[in-house]
């Protein structure tokens, strides 16, 4: 995979850093060389060669810095020339004239930038590489992390996607479901009113046999009651000594005869 | 409080046993009569009587104030047989006992009494030859205990203990009124 591939990269990074840098400060070098090379080449078609001087690049004819050449001859030479090991470079009686403006020696600022990097290497080196190492780790990890989060938000999109498909069909089959139900109960409901119409019916029926009969009944013993006290009324008016005496023979006989039945 | 029956009819099984050894138990009965009568015509003789408020001394004085003034026999126990329910407290059961007494004389002496209800008085004939007839029917001397109720309407009511005889137009027109609203 291109981060197992990125990973074995960075582990394989350390020990090729300082080859790296080694490669880069000579191709530095080489730039530079280059460079006054290619300068040195146009001023000897410029002004053809003067001869060498000293360490630095070559001062020859018109452009080159000499004991008789002006400040401003020297400066324009200095700008178009690499200073590689001349340490001659400060102003001051000792100085030569042919070296005026002369800058500081590159040779020497490239040996210093490669000794800092090399102490750079070994002191900070490290813990950079294992911060490196770490944020490499860090992010795999997040890389793992979103990859299956993606793949379940996946799987999530695909389940509602498949919800979203079955929905049509459940809706329907609920609005069917309940149309079946709400018929049911309405034929139950139309059933339980017409058994209820006649319990009712039969109730009313039976209430009115019954009050008919109550109020019959009433009307039989209002009847009977008001003959008996008419005929209570009439008889206690009515009633002679003689009759009582009548009733009296009449109780002793019933009397007497109760008590014929006991003894036989 | 009143006795209940069982311990009413020991106290009167009691003072009829101390009656008929000193052979006046009727007149004893007839004393007890006397003294219930007053009991019950005079609610505030009664409550005195009953209430522990007054001093047991105070109310013993009072009832052998009013037996004095009944008049009752040199010999007689009731005097004796009051004070003494009026010590334990149970004077309030003097009418109980004074019925279990009559009863018990009467069984004693075999005799039954009839309770004879008509709706107008009954003149002598009648009640002699009733008389007659429930002695014949009971088969014990009978003492009438006689009533007038006009609303028997006619005829006449017989009772003796728990047994009715009813001759009265009245039961007569309730059972034919019965019979009308049966139908």
């Amino acid at each position: 995979m291109r981060v197992t591939t990125l990973h074995k990269m960075m582990r394989g990074a350390g020990r090729w850093w300082g080859l790296g840098l080694l490669l880069g400060t000579l191709t530095l070098g080489s730039a530079a060389a280059w460079a006054q090379e290619g300068g040195e080449h146009g001023e000897r078609a410029a002004a053809g060669e003067a001869g060498e001087h000293g360490g630095h690049g070559g001062e020859h004819g018109e452009g080159a810095c000499t004991a008789e050449s002006s400040d401003e001859e020297c400066l324009e030479y200095w700008e178009h020339h690499i200073n590689w090991w001349d340490t001659d470079y400060k102003k001051g009686p000792e100085q030569l004239r042919e070296h005026r403006h002369m800058p500081p020696p590159f040779g020497m600022a490239l040996i210093n930038f490669c000794i800092f990097a090399f102490i750079m290497y070994r002191l900070a080196g490290q813990p950079l590489m294992e911060s490196v190492r770490t944020r490499h780790l860090k992010i795999k990890k997040d890389l793992d992390e979103a990859a299956e989060l993606r793949q379940a938000a996946a799987a999530k999109l695909k389940e509602y996607e498949s919800r979203l498909a079955a929905v049509d069909a459940e809706v329907n089959g609920l609005i069917n479901q309940l149309r079946a139900e709400a018929e049911a109960e309405k034929t139950q409901l139309i059933a339980q009113a017409e058994v209820e119409a006649e319990r009712i019916r039969r109730d009313a029926e039976s209430q009115i046999a019954t009050e008919m009969l109550r109020i019959r009944r009433e009307l039989r013993r209002e009847v009977v009651e008001a003959a008996m006290a008419t005929a209570r009324k009439v008889l206690a008016e009515n009633t002679t000594p003689e009759d009582q005496r009548r009733l009296a023979e009449q109780y002793l006989r019933e009397l007497a005869g109760m008590g014929s039945e006991a003894r036989s | 409080m009143a006795l209940v029956g069982s311990v009413a009819r020991r106290y009167a099984k009691a003072l009829l046993e101390i009656g008929v050894a000193h052979k006046n138990a009727e007149a004893m009965g007839q004393e007890l009569d006397r003294l219930v009568e007053l009991f019950q015509s005079s609610i505030e003789l009664a409550d005195t009587l009953r209430n522990p408020v007054f001093p047991l001394s105070r109310r013993r004085a009072v009832l052998d104030e009013v037996i004095k003034r009944l008049a009752f026999s040199p010999q007689s126990m009731v005097r004796n047989f009051t004070l003494l329910l009026l010590d334990r407290g149970r004077i309030a059961s003097l009418p109980d006992i004074a019925r279990e007494y009559r009863g018990l004389l009467d069984e004693s002496l075999g005799r039954v009494r009839v309770q004879v209800t008509s709706a107008t008085p009954l003149d002598g004939a009648v009640e002699s030859r009733l008389q007659q007839a429930l002695a014949h029917q009971t088969g014990k001397t009978v003492i009438l205990e006689k009533s007038v109720d006009p609303a028997l309407v006619g005829g006449i009511v017989s009772q003796i203990g728990d047994v009715v005889y009813d001759g009265s137009v009245r039961t007569q027109l309730d059972n034919l009124k019965q019979q009308l609203l049966a139908e």
